[in-house]
């Protein structure tokens, strides 16, 4: 069972090996295996989007990431922002920051399997874990069609925010999951836990920043 | 049909509680776009019967009967082809490799018996299976879709897909680390049974009693069946 340390520009300092880590695997399934983006001359993937707005959750294994999630205020730019806006005709871009995209999700290849409680479902519970604690009202953004019915599986409700599209031979579709106790209920109920999945270190930054604090702040 | 149609469909697949009631919609609404015949199921690999694994059944009653009695699936280029793609595609887009074989040909000749001519089928994530497949089927010679009409297709799929997987109780069968009997056995000593007490309780020998209750310590990866109770009742596989 994986543990999911949540990483953001306050306690990153925290995980500087970790983090590496993290940027190697994502090289070696946004690179190489899913050939979605170019090599990177120093074997770690970034993109635009890894800014002080996001939030990682690492899924820790022995001491090794091997999965992880992106979250980003969709307040912020973000993917479905800045790459996919043409994909949410029915609704519209989400620009909430209660709503996060939750992106850069993999799982690294030895602990892939087929079934319903492996370290996928693992991370899903740990995403809906902190959603739930930092009190947001959606989580999703772009992916791919293949893999819809896994929320399915979990017993969880996903918004389309337009149609499915065609994009380099694959197919993706905008879609948000509504957070609720009902979800992470479902979902620890499969995986058959009770306890929580989240390792929090060091200081920590509540993920929608409140109208309330920044007034303080400006006072 | 215009999109508003397709997420009409999305909205109505939350409130279907039965699986008949969700295949009657898709019927339904795919009718529209030249479909009158559809069927998801988990897609059959090395000799794996196909009955058992589908989930949505709104072929011919017939076809469904003698694709299952000949064993279409096996030859059936389509099926191949469906556990070797991630990707939506058009029956007629199989490469030939696996559609042109002589059974395989003999497979869409029977179909067309039963007014299947032409389809659109698209490989989804099973948690069940290898992966499943949606295939759709037109009594059209070749079955002519826009590039719109494939996305709201792809869309309505994807979602009676995920539909069909929140339908399906996982209580029962999803995965269960134990068998029933394996259950039973932990079940027994939790209530202070020795295997020879419980073999007379089950109508089973020792050995066998033994048995599952070494399959059960495996199961969890554990080394005394006290530490397997404890940890079945905790999963709440049991409920001593």
């Amino acid at each position: 069972m994986i543990t999911a340390h949540v990483v953001n520009a306050q306690n990153k300092h925290l995980y500087e090996n970790e983090f590496d880590e993290f940027l190697r695997r994502r090289h070696d399934f946004f690179v190489h295996q899913k050939h979605w983006r170019p090599p990177s001359p120093d074997g770690r993937e970034r993109d635009q989007f890894d800014t002080d707005a996001a939030t990682y959750l690492l899924g820790l294994e022995d001491g090794h990431v091997v999965t992880s999630a992106r979250l980003i205020p969709t307040s912020e730019p973000h993917m479905v922002s800045e790459v996919f806006p043409h994909m949410c005709e029915k609704s519209g871009v989400p620009r909430r920051p209660d709503w996060a995209e939750w992106t850069r999700t993999f799982v690294v290849p030895d602990k892939r399997r087929t079934g319903l409680r492996g370290t996928l479902t693992q991370l899903c519970c740990a995403v809906m874990e902190y959603a739930l604690d930092e009190g947001l009202s959606a989580v999703g953004g772009v992916q791919e069609t293949y893999f819809m019915p896994h929320h399915g599986a979990l017993k969880w409700r996903a918004e389309p925010l337009g149609m499915a599209r065609e994009q380099d031979g694959e197919w993706y579709i905008v879609a948000y999951i509504e957070v609720n106790e009902a979800a992470l209920a479902s979902v620890r109920k499969i995986l058959g836990i009770e306890h929580s999945l989240l390792v929090r270190r060091g200081r920590q930054r509540p993920f929608v920043q409140k109208t309330s604090d920044i007034i303080e702040v400006a006072l | 049909m215009i999109d508003s149609d397709v997420f009409d469909f999305v909205e109505r697949c939350r409130k279907h509680v039965t699986a008949g009631s969700l295949l009657s919609d898709l019927l339904e609404t795919v009718k529209n776009l030249g479909f009158e015949h559809l069927i998801l199921s988990g897609v059959p690999l090395g000799g794996q019967k196909l009955a058992p694994m589908v989930e949505l059944n709104g072929w011919p009653k017939g076809w469904f009967e003698r694709y299952v009695e000949a064993e279409h699936a096996a030859v059936d280029g389509v099926c191949i082809y469906s556990a070797k793609t991630l990707k939506p595609f058009l029956w007629s887009e199989v490469p030939a490799k696996w559609s042109g074989t002589e059974a395989s040909r003999r497979v869409a000749g029977e179909a067309t018996e039963f007014g299947i001519w032409s389809g659109f089928a698209v490989p989804m994530l099973s948690v069940n299976h290898w992966q499943s497949v949606l295939s759709f089927a037109s009594s059209a010679k070749s079955c002519k879709l826009s590039a719109r009409q494939q996305v709201q297709l792809v869309t309505m799929a994807v979602y009676a897909g995920m539909t069909i997987q929140a339908l399906s109780n996982d209580e029962e069968h999803a995965e269960s680390p134990l068998t029933d009997r394996e259950k039973e056995v932990l079940l027994w000593a939790a209530a202070g049974k020795t295997s020879s007490e419980t073999s007379q309780i089950l109508g089973l020998t020792e050995r066998t009693v033994k048995w599952h209750a070494t399959r059960a310590r495996e199961a969890f990866g554990v080394a005394t069946t006290t530490q397997a109770v404890v940890e079945a009742v905790r999963r709440r596989l049991i409920h001593p």
